[in-house]
């Protein structure tokens, strides 16, 4: 299934860099591992054929673009997720819209190492990952196994309601038939939810693999990074991570699109997402906006009318 | 030494019988995330071949934060407060034997005869080491291909081989002969001892890597294409060195408020964009590959130089805590196929 589109995605990359519209197009190439993938940086027509369609293809790539794309004809492959990325990228002005080519695919939910295990996939034995209709196809040497897609892709995908992108100059694929479940809003007293976050980030080790797989977070100098003003400290405790998680969360209010990627290259296991999805139901709930959707709708921090409603208030 | 055997529905009681004399640290569950190691109590229910923990055996004797001393001055009274620091023996059970042998390579750094830590060497120096046989390496474990099982063996305490229903315990040091102690332990029959070997066997059967045997220290070159490669697709953050079960770097900071400062030592990665970086601005690494082949050039190549130790053991964490999935399996063989 994911043969036709992966074909499509070479063919585009290659136009693009024959025709010289672009001096690289960064898409996922073959992991070290079948149930992985890793970002590459093809520069040469002959090597599109680097370029890989398939469930393990996780990482955001926008989060390169920041660095990249400022001075140069970037081409880009993205799911759905990752190209709402692209369009908060264009509008906070950090990657000029015209150096972009944006091969799009259409996305039926992607998988990870942590989805995988949960599903009960032996990471060791798995030789191939594919889509069929509603399921993931893991192959392994006792024959091929199809989960449904609900039960093997990450958190993230489960709830998706965006399958195809919202940006793009030619998308492969077609519209796949998910039925995303629905979001479970976080529930309890504040207390109770007090006492659940302080389980959670206690476990933090402060590595920052969250912060820096997220396109969102660009900053030259993070707030966690700062000594002059010490904001929080590096110390990995629960205060302080509690710090770290919040300020993040609260930067990446009315600018998170939900690919997943902090949760999953966190190694301790945070459900960074539960807090990333309640700030932006709120901020959809109080201005009426989900970032990420196109690129002329003002981002919700990015205008202010007297009329809007006071967060303090609600 | 004399080898014992011990019925898995005994292992219970021995813990209990270690906790009474020293101070147990063991991979203990934790809700909602991965195990950690932690002081038990006896009671628990341990996994000793609970196969590799997400945090590395380092986590005792280099927590990732560790207050130095703690001042504070209250009322015009001064209090100056150290970390309590182990006084009884420590014995650390259900370690693999890469985070062992990663032990060794932080005794170099931490208590070689130069230099002294004193919170590192006072937690190593009653540290004994009760290390298990993996019996099911995971996707990421390269082990065999980096270093010599028989010789890492030498490094640890006891030894244990899980042979299904009971346990082959293999004391290695005298002290580790101390802990194989007590009515549950039972020579070992002919048969036993024959599975054991079998399992070490099996185990350093393990499929080679193609720098297996070769002289990664003399391969990994400054200018090597590798670099260029790893350094676009690494983003920076410190998965990979804060789970490394070697690597060693750490930063001193101090918290202060009216009345306190307080003193820790902390992780810290060349990994980090600020971790070179001095006071007046200046920054020795200001490229991310200059901080990619740091990592690299520092297990393989310095450390050798320093220590005569290897900086990694094959344990695969920073394999599989890479989220952009750069392997330093791939990163090695391209070192020594560049060489060849």
């Amino acid at each position: 299934m994911a043969n036709e589109v992966e074909t499509k995605i070479r063919e585009e990359a290659k136009k693009l860099l024959e025709s010289g519209e672009v001096t690289v197009v960064i898409g996922w190439g073959t992991g070290s591992a079948a149930f992985k993938t890793t970002p590459v940086f093809v520069e040469k027509p002959e090597d599109v054929e680097k370029l890989v369609w398939n469930p393990a293809c996780t990482n955001n790539l926008a989060v390169y673009l920041p660095q990249v794309a400022q001075h140069a004809k970037v081409g880009i492959v993205v799911k759905p997720c990752d190209s709402r990325s692209i369009v908060t990228l264009i509008q906070e002005k950090q990657v000029p819209k015209e150096n972009l080519k944006i091969i799009g695919v259409t996305c039926p939910g992607i998988v990870d190492d942590a989805s995988l295990k949960k599903a009960g996939v032996k990471l060791s034995e798995v030789q191939g990952l594919d889509w069929d209709t509603d399921c993931v196809v893991v192959g392994a040497p006792s024959g091929k196994t199809k989960l449904p897609i609900t039960d093997a892709v990450k958190e993230g995908c489960r709830t998706c309601t965006q399958r195809t992108p919202v940006i793009s100059d030619v998308t492969a694929g077609s519209v796949p038939a998910v039925n995303p479940v629905p979001i479970e809003l976080m529930e309890g007293t504040p207390e109770e939810r007090r006492a659940y976050w302080a389980k959670q980030f206690e476990r933090c080790i402060r590595c920052y693999a969250c912060r820096q797989v997220c396109p969102s977070c660009y900053c030259a100098k993070c707030f966690a990074d700062r000594n002059d003003v010490r904001w929080t400290n590096k110390k990995a405790d629960t205060s302080e991570a509690w710090m770290f998680h919040m300020g993040r969360a609260m930067h990446l209010a009315g600018r998170c699109v939900g690919c997943g990627e902090c949760e999953r290259a966190c190694p301790m296991e945070l459900p960074i997402m539960q807090l990333n999805r309640e700030v932006q139901r709120r901020v959809e709930a109080l201005f009426d906006f989900v970032p990420g959707m196109d690129i002329e709708t003002a981002p919700a921090l990015g205008q202010f009318e007297p009329e809007d409603p006071d967060p303090n208030e609600h | 030494m004399s080898d014992k055997i011990i019925a898995k529905t005994d292992l219970r009681q021995w813990l209990a019988s270690l906790v009474a004399g020293n101070d147990v640290i063991a991979p203990l569950g934790r809700e909602g995330g991965p195990a950690q190691w932690k002081a038990i109590d006896g009671n628990q229910e341990i996994d000793l071949g609970a196969g590799q923990m997400v945090m590395a055996a380092k986590e005792y004797l280099l927590p990732v934060h560790d207050v130095l001393w703690r001042y504070e001055t209250k009322k015009g009274e001064e209090k100056l407060e150290q970390p309590e620091l182990p006084d009884r023996p420590t014995v650390m059970v259900g370690l693999r034997l890469c985070d062992a042998r990663a032990i060794s390579v932080l005794d170099s750094v931490y208590m070689d005869g130069r230099f002294r830590d004193p919170y590192y060497a006072t937690r190593r120096e009653k540290l004994a080491l009760v290390a298990t046989v993996c019996d099911d390496p995971r996707w990421s474990c390269f082990c065999t291909s980096v270093g010599d099982l028989d010789e890492w063996a030498k490094g640890v305490d006891v030894l244990l081989t899980d042979l299904g229903d009971n346990v082959y315990a293999a004391p290695v040091t005298e002290k580790g002969k101390q802990l194989v102690q007590g009515s549950f332990f039972k020579d070992p029959t002919e048969d036993q001892t024959k599975k054991k070997a079998e399992a070490w066997e099996k185990l350093k059967a393990m499929p080679k890597k193609p720098f297996a045997g070769k002289n990664i220290t003399e391969n990994v070159s400054w200018d090597a294409a590798i670099w260029d490669d790893m350094a676009k697709r690494c983003l920076g953050c410190g998965a990979c060195s804060y789970q490394c079960p070697s690597c060693s770097c750490f930063d001193i900071q101090d918290i202060t408020t009216g009345s306190l400062v307080e003193r820790y030592r902390c992780r810290d990665t060349c990994q980090f964009t600020d971790f070179t970086l001095m006071g007046a601005g200046h920054n020795p690494r200001p490229e991310k590959k200059m901080r990619t082949r740091q990592r690299v050039m520092h297990k393989f190549k310095y450390q050798m130089e320093q220590f005569n130790i290897i900086g990694c053991t094959g344990c695969g964490r920073c394999i599989e805590s890479c989220p952009v999935n750069i392997d330093m399996r791939d990163v090695l063989t391209a070192l020594v196929e560049q060489a060849d």
